[in-house]
């Protein structure tokens, strides 16, 4: 007996010898936090799921993007202030009439094979999106964003079979790129700047297109090493990169969908930044060195609601107006988002030269909405009949549903909150299948165009992303014409105008846009975080320029 | 025995088209669509009918069924409709890792839950034996998210001891990368180590108070050659069968503790797949999932005959 115990003891002892020893804290005006000396400068980087895909042309989702943008380059970027700047094409030339886009690429820049960056890549690159064919004879599918090609000449008629050439795209030598639209789209350099627009060498997607997804071969700063599926991607240094001396030696993407989990691990000193868990903002605030460690900003993430215009109660704006007057976001804010949301009073968010800073959205008003649904034939909720709010499985979202489902009961409204997994809330809410449901959107670049024309432009209602149905003639007429308008003020003067229609309208139940609060370890050094990032995913930071400074 | 073996195999096949069939059903019944999670919140209908089209989406239920019916005849498993690769390479790693996390988690749960219900057996009423059933009532009473959340925030958190997620670190060794097991696996553990632990106690005690043990103890035989030789041999059937279960048991309930600590295993894949509608992965780990079922279950009741020469199969 005394052995079975002896083997115990053994067995504990063993489990204890293989854990390291506590680490030695850190000095307390350097880090709260553990760091584990690691001889290269490596930058792990938390992931929350593994990414679908690492062919450019296949990005629908953050999470690939995120792991893209490292390995590649587009003709254009977005500075970390979100302005346009140069990538692959060192300057460019738009004509007059606004037609013609003339790119002059960059002679020094080379893939990570080696080979010279040329037109002929950015040709074929920006062809194979369009090239449906190609796709099927590859036995790949085509790209799903082959759509935000379409305004370039003779683009829709190639993707769809009925043209043999594609007479939109042009490359006369090797350092010129030109692109004819078929009609003015001034947003067309903003497009230009998403993931699926990345330049790849030919030859080595012909080699083989669809392992091209999992090996992939830029140009960007860091080059593609291994995939481990669902725990980790390895990239490491560009040595050779043209823009700038890439200061980190490698990334690891770490996969772990816990946020929880993800946080443990920040603590623990095994990842380098990490997203803040729902409910951790305040313990987080509490502590004076994991607060210091806070960074983020307001990003083009909107979190509102949708009522569906075109079915009743909702097809009366006094009534989606006074849902508007009755929430009280600020508490949400306050008291659910523990401080992470900026009050949203826009329908284009802030961050962009674009930005209503003048409106007041719907301030809380109980009474204004209580006028609101007596004048829209309903005195107190009377006679409206009980609403479904349709959400996602977020708790975040549920929390914030019974925060509105209480506003709302105040004036007399009862709502039914009901939660979908993404899938059937996507397939529900494309149909007009919901009456008044959850409305996220990130913007794929800061132009007004990819929130008032795509979200509520009313040829686009239903799946194209007018998911609302809002239908406003003077409205739509404003949004078309800012698509066409190069001139920057004038092109603010109509959104505005737009803008304005939609605020009097209220398509939407306006709530907040999320702030990217991100833990980052205070030796990472060079991190701007962008308002086009989500976090963790931080998908539009750049990490070349990062470095540690232990 | 061959006979029944064959017998045994060959049963698999209506298991498998049964468990098929109602899996294709239900995931065909469930609302969502996998081209629209495939195309995100940007989607366009002429786009959309192209990949419908090359994934086969557009071709009749029934037809789509025989088509994943033909290649799993081949052992192909088709490609996933989210990620664009085959089934077999996606599943067969992943596979793989949890079958590691398992098999790991059931070592553990095997080896501490046998010698605590061994000891509780041999001194019932003690403090030990109180104290081995309170630690396995609350083993299966503990959820296991719970008690994975506590082990990171104490062994990972707090004491910087184990990594929290993840199957392997980059530029570690073999033995960093093995410390990240063991959080996962003794969590996973949890709950057979306590069933493991209840059944060895109470199927001891049953056989200790057997006229043979007394012979032995007659004899002058040493309490381990009792206890292992004589007394363990013949309490091992229950045990046996509910070591049996719990594996195919771990095997497929693995995904929260894959999901709470990174763990890139089958479960976890399942689990989104669903979410994504990627129906050849879900098709796919079902079927993984049946046959391993099965197979486990097969293993167990040869084991029968090995430990129990008395039981015969025709």
């Amino acid at each position: 007996m005394k052995r079975i115990a002896v083997y115990i003891a053994i067995s504990v002892c063993l489990v204890s010898i293989s854990c390291n020893p506590a680490k030695p804290p850190e000095s307390e005006d350097e880090s709260p936090l553990p760091t584990k000396p690691l001889l290269e400068a490596v930058y792990r980087f938390p992931l929350p799921a593994d990414p679908p895909t690492l062919d450019p042309m296949h990005i629908t989702d953050t999470v690939s993007d995120t792991v893209v943008r490292r390995i590649f380059n587009g003709l254009v970027r977005f500075s970390p202030d979100l302005e346009i700047v140069p990538d692959l094409a060192e300057n460019w030339v738009i004509s007059k009439d606004g037609l013609k886009y003339k790119f002059f690429i960059r002679k020094d820049a080379k893939f990570h094979n080696g080979r010279e960056v040329t037109a002929d890549d950015v040709l074929y690159s920006f062809r194979r999106i369009l090239d449906s064919k190609a796709a099927r004879e590859a036995r790949d599918v085509p790209s799903e964003r082959a759509q935000m090609l379409f305004p370039v000449k003779g683009a829709r008629a190639f993707f769809e079979g009925n043209a043999e050439s594609l007479e939109g795209f042009e490359a006369p030598d090797e350092n010129t790129f030109i692109i004819h639209l078929e009609q003015q789209y001034a947003p067309f350099l903003a497009v230009l700047c998403m993931s699926n627009f990345a330049i790849v060498p030919h030859e080595v997607v012909e080699q083989d297109w669809k392992g091209f997804a999992q090996k992939p071969v830029g140009s960007g700063p860091f080059v593609f090493d291994k995939w481990d599926h669902d725990n980790q991607i390895v990239l490491k240094a560009n040595r050779a990169y043209w823009d700038t001396e890439v200061k980190l030696d490698v990334i690891v993407f770490k996969v772990i969908p816990d946020e929880n989990t993800r946080y443990q691990a920040f603590l623990g000193g095994d990842l380098e930044h990490t997203d803040i868990p729902f409910g951790k903002m305040t313990e987080i605030n509490a502590d004076p060195k994991l607060d210091a460690l806070v960074r983020g900003v307001t990003a083009m993430d909107m979190y509102c609601y949708g009522f569906n215009c075109e079915k009743p109660p909702f097809d009366d704006k006094r009534v989606r107006l006074a849902f508007n007057h009755a929430v009280d976001k600020e508490s949400i804010i306050r008291n659910i988002l523990e401080g992470r949301g900026a009050l949203q009073k826009t329908y284009f968010p802030p961050g962009s030269f674009y930005f209503n800073e003048e409106s007041e959205g719907y301030p809380y008003n109980p009474d204004k909405a209580r006028a609101y649904l007596d004048n829209a034939g309903y005195p107190g909720g009377e006679g409206l009949p009980e609403i479904t709010l349709n959400i996602d499985q977020q708790q975040l979202s549920v929390q914030m549903a019974a925060q509105v489902q209480e506003d709302l009961r105040q004036v007399g409204v009862k709502i039914r909150i009901e939660q979908n997994d993404w899938a059937t809330f996507l397939d529900r809410v494309y149909a007009g299948e919901l009456l008044f449901h959850q409305n996220t959107w990130l913007a794929d670049y800061p132009d007004p165009d990819n929130w008032l024309y795509v979200l509520l432009e009313s040829t686009q209602a239903g799946d194209p992303g007018n998911i609302t149905r809002f239908s406003h003639p003077q409205f739509d007429e404003l949004v078309r014409k800012g698509r066409t308008t190069v001139d920057r003020e004038e092109r603010s003067r109509l959104y505005h105008k737009a803008e304005d229609i939609a605020l009097a309208a209220a398509p939407w139940l306006l709530l907040y846009w999320r702030k990217n609060l991100t833990l980052v370890q205070p030796y990472v050094m060079g991190l701007s975080i962008t308002a086009m990032d989500r976090t963790p995913h931080l998908n539009n930071t750049p990490l070349e320029k990062v470095y540690f400074k232990r | 025995m061959a006979y029944y073996l064959l017998k045994r195999i060959l049963s698999v096949i209506p298991v498998l088209l049964g468990i098929t069939i109602i899996t294709f059903t239900a995931i065909h019944l469930a609302p969502g669509d996998p081209i629209r999670v495939r195309m995100g919140q940007r989607y366009d209908p002429i786009i959309a009918d192209q990949l419908r089209s090359e994934l086969g989406l557009d071709k009749p239920l029934v037809v789509q069924y025989f088509i994943f019916l033909k290649d799993l005849a081949r052992g192909d498993l088709g490609f996933s409709y989210i990620k664009g690769q085959p089934v077999t390479q996606l599943l067969g790693d992943k596979f793989g890792n949890t079958l590691y996390l398992s098999f790991s988690a059931m070592v553990i749960a095997i080896v501490i839950g046998m010698l605590a219900g061994i000891l509780a057996a041999i001194r019932p009423q003690s403090f030990v034996d109180y104290l081995v059933m309170i630690i396995a009532v609350a083993g299966v009473s503990i959820p296991v998210f719970w008690l994975g959340l506590m082990l990171q925030l104490v062994f990972g958190s707090y004491l910087h001891w184990l990594p929290v997620s993840g199957m392997s670190e980059y530029g570690a060794t073999i033995w960093e990368n093995f410390k990240h097991l063991i959080l996962p696996a003794v969590t996973l553990a949890s709950v057979p180590m306590a069933i493991i632990a209840r059944i060895t106690r109470s199927s001891m005690l049953e056989v200790m108070g057997q006229d043979y043990i007394r012979t032995a103890r007659a004899k002058g035989l040493g309490t381990r050659a009792i206890i292992f030789r004589h007394a363990l041999k013949n309490a091992l059937i229950p045990i046996i069968t509910v070591i049996g279960n719990m594996f195919a048991l771990l095997l497929t309930g693995a995904v929260l503790t894959e999901t709470v600590f990174s763990w890139p295993g089958l479960g976890r894949a399942m689990v989104d797949a669903i979410g994504q509608r990627d129906f050849p992965i879900i098709l796919g780990s079902v079927t993984l999932f049946a046959v391993t079922f099965v197979a486990v279950n097969l293993l167990v009741d040869i084991v029968y005959a090995w430990v129990d020469p008395r039981i015969r199969y025709t």
